[in-house]
């Protein structure tokens, strides 16, 4: 047990910490993803005096200083795999630094997970004991809330069902509902505000308000940059670990918008979005046109409408597209039960949105084969990818007829049955020139653990020379969810090894055989 | 060792959670069953029953009133055995909870070791009738001494939970060998033999090593309070209790050393 690392516990000293709810000092943390997971003693012993690095480090975080003075509202932002959620788990003491240390002043609840540790056979009274419980309540405290917290999450009818009758909504809405009456100094936020419907969102939004009112400190991750923006008193960027912006919230937003729209590879290309976005204008010709002859009661239409209008003329990522138009069709259901006087109008709205999202679908694929974009349901997570030579030498560039080896790091957030990984190339034409995945190559079912690394090992690249297009996906069996999908994401440089003519490289072997040329022959 | 009392105070204020958990493994280990709780009364019967038959019956061993004998080691034995094979898995078995929520990791293994102990002290229940049926000596004043007993036997098993379910996280080996070891183990102690049987055989560093077994002393212990052997004196009391207090306090530290790794490696 000797290798195992320590942790630095440095407590906190008191004059520093006493205006500051939380601090990060110097804080880092290597994540090691396994080549080959050891999990027994004979691997281990068996390995012990060979390779002993058969790991590779993964920096989440890399010397991040931060310090968040109490009652302020901070906005975590920054691409999959940047480091946000390593931040908020470090906060809730679920992992510990490498290096540096973090010191937290108060008690703390985290949203992060919302109903975890629900008993599936156990009714909703049950569970949130047992919830209360982990989350550190005694009995007596969940007593005293526990008329609050089932009235919060609108489940007096159903208190005494178990849990495993409850639709998701109800759920998360349960989880969110003991979490949010811990009453912490402060309180971690996660990516949650997605919990229910419309209405149960603003529940939250105006809980998440009091709570600020109240002088609590708050932590927000979140990839809903306006959420971030309307909410937050701050916000920090995460760049691959490090910290790369701090300040007013707008300011930090407009510098990640910067760093996606200039970074190669990145998920936002801002120019060929702009055709989109015309697109998206084009559909909202005449929002008042359309309302006319509608009477005052139809002001909570013209408020959807004006949302939705900022919502398109906010810049967009082909990625937060389909978020959108997901959110959009929230906000118009949410709508929609508000009455049956308005229906002609929804109508109306609604086939524009249909209309709206093929057309912006089509554009998607239209628009360019060749567009670089990452997106997914992100329960596999795609962290890093390397492009490796023969020698193991990480490159872009690589000879027809050398190895190849394609290195990918992965995280699964969430468990799925089943996953299916490919792999494509395609030329500067957009054309596929060559395609495979984990079903069509037979590799059989994967154990994927929670973190570890793909290698997909090309004995001898076929490709000719030119610039390729390399999409990595990993999606379910039926391929109807695309768990993270990077689409053109990465670009390799084949050189020729000959002259040859044509789009790909084959072994040929020339022979002549001088003589007579006989009829049977 | 300010950190540990924090710990401790910590572990405290989750009390709630440790009871809870134990709830939640009764309900859900008897859930759906008529018999419900007399299954895990079976297990001690059955093997009685079987020992009895083939070392009483068969072999005819020397131990009088043999059943009364072996209830009084073996039920200690399964309480044992049973945390140890319920408690290794513990950590393991719960990543998606440790990997979500902050709490003391150790509440887990804790749990286990003490919903055991409910079953222990409720299968009582047949060990005090076979007690009366078989007329053995009721001695009051060793029955006080049997909470002081229960108390060290559960310190000793919390120590080793504590190793064992955390070196599993990293080992998945451990499982399985606790399960050949805790074979082995059992004819080890004296549950179905007597201590004089080994005193008087075994001799020197044989005898250490089969007394460096801390369950033995335990055993011997139960043996004097409830089957009625000459009780070893205080001095054995003390010991016990030395040497569980090591394994805990040991088990502690280890546990809480690798245990901020958890959450990764699971």
């Amino acid at each position: 047990m000797s290798s195992l690392p320590r942790w630095n516990r440095v407590s906190p000293k008191k004059s520093e910490m006493e205006d500051n709810a939380v601090r990060f000092e110097n804080v880092s943390k290597r994540f090691r993803i396994y080549h080959e997971k050891h999990h027994s003693l004979k691997e281990n012993v068996l390995t012990m005096f060979r390779d002993r690095r058969r790991w590779e480090d993964f920096w989440a975080l890399r010397g991040v200083d931060l310090e968040i003075p109490k009652g302020q509202m901070l906005g975590i932002i920054g691409e999959n795999g940047s480091g946000k959620s390593t931040c908020l788990k470090l906060l809730a003491k679920i992992l510990r630094p490498n290096t540096g240390a973090v010191m937290v002043n108060g008690s703390l609840s985290a949203l992060i997970e919302l109903g975890a540790g629900f008993q599936p056979d156990f009714t909703g009274r049950e569970n949130v004991y047992l919830n209360g419980s982990i989350l550190g309540f005694s009995r007596s405290e969940i007593n005293d809330r526990f008329d609050e917290i089932v009235a919060f999450a609108e489940l007096e009818k159903f208190i005494d069902t178990p849990v495993k009758n409850y639709s998701s909504g109800m759920y998360m809405r349960l989880g969110f509902s003991i979490a949010i009456h811990v009453d912490p100094d402060i309180l971690l936020i996660d990516e949650i505000l997605a919990v229910g419907d419309e209405a149960f969102q603003q529940k939250c939004l105006e809980r998440i308000r009091h709570f600020r009112k109240a002088g609590k400190t708050i932590v927000f991750v979140s990839h809903a940059l306006g959420s971030v923006e309307a909410l937050c008193d701050r916000a920090i960027l995460l760049t691959k670990g490090k910290l790369t912006a701090d300040g007013q919230p707008a300011h930090t937003i407009a510098e990640y918008r910067r760093r996606l729209g200039t970074e190669t590879g990145t998920q936002i290309l801002v120019p060929e979005l702009a055709p989109c976005q015309e697109k998206l204008k084009e559909s909202f010709p005449d929002v008042d046109g359309l309302l006319a002859g509608v009477d005052e009661k139809m002001a909570g239409i013209k408020e959807v409408m004006a949302w939705l209008e900022r919502r398109v003329s906010e810049p967009m990522s082909i990625e937060n597209a389909r978020e959108r138009i997901v959110e959009m069709e929230k906000t118009m259901s949410a709508a929609q039960g508000q009455g049956a006087v308005r229906d002609q109008a929804l109508g109306d709205l609604g086939r524009k949105l249909e209309l709206l999202e093929s057309r912006v679908h089509t554009f998607l694929s239209d628009a360019s084969p060749l567009l670089s974009r990452s997106f997914g349901t992100n329960q596999i997570e795609f962290l890093d990818v390397d492009f490796l030579d023969g020698n193991g030498t990480p490159g872009k560039r690589f000879r027809s007829g050398d190895s190849l080896t394609v290195r990918v790091k992965y995280r699964v957030n969430e468990a799925v049955e089943d996953p299916i990984f490919g792999i494509s190339f395609r030329d500067q034409r957009g054309s596929v020139v060559f395609g495979t995945n984990t079903v069509i190559d037979r590799v059989g079912s994967l154990d994927t653990g929670t973190m570890g690394t793909l290698e997909i090992k090309i004995p001898r690249l076929a490709l000719l020379g030119g610039l390729f297009f390399v999409t990595l996906a990993a999606h379910s069996a039926d391929n109807t969810v695309q768990y993270h999908r990077m689409e053109n994401y990465y670009k390799i440089q084949v050189e020729p090894r000959r002259e040859y003519d044509g789009a790909i490289d084959m072994e040929c072997n020339w022979r002549v055989i001088a003589g007579e040329v006989t009829s049977e022959q | 060792m300010e950190f540990s009392t924090n710990r401790l105070k910590e572990l405290f204020r989750y009390k709630e959670l440790l009871f809870n958990l134990v709830g939640k493994e009764f309900k859900a280990k008897y859930k759906g069953t008529v018999f419900g709780f007399l299954w895990s009364l079976l297990v001690p019967v059955v093997m009685v029953l079987v020992y009895w038959f083939a070392f009483g019956y068969l072999m005819k061993t020397s131990i009088e009133d043999f059943p009364v004998y072996l209830l009084s080691g073996l039920l200690p034995w399964v309480f044992f055995s049973g945390s140890l094979l319920g408690g290794v898995t513990s950590i393991t078995s719960n990543g998606s909870l440790i990997n979500k929520i902050y709490f003391p990791r150790e509440i887990l293994p804790i749990s286990t070791v003490l919903f055991n102990m409910v079953h222990f002290l409720l299968s009582f229940t047949i060990l005090f009738p076979a007690l009366i049926i078989f007329g053995r000596p009721v001695h009051i004043g060793l029955y006080l001494l049997l909470p002081f007993v229960l108390v060290i036997h559960l310190m000793l098993t919390v120590g080793v939970v504590l190793i064992v379910s955390a070196w599993n996280v990293f080992f998945r080996d451990i499982q399985h060998l606790l399960e050949v070891l805790l074979l082995a183990w059992f004819f080890m102690t004296p549950i179905i033999y007597s201590y004089d049987l080994v005193a008087g055989s075994l001799q020197g560093p044989l005898l250490v090593l089969y007394n460096a077994n801390p369950v033995v002393g335990i055993t011997e212990l139960y043996h004097a309070i409830l089957y009625g052997s000459p009780f070893p004196g205080v001095a054995a009391l003390a010991k016990a209790f030395g040497i569980a207090l090591i394994w805990l306090g040991g088990g502690y530290v280890i546990f809480t050393q690798v245990e901020p790794r958890f959450a990764e490696e699971i």
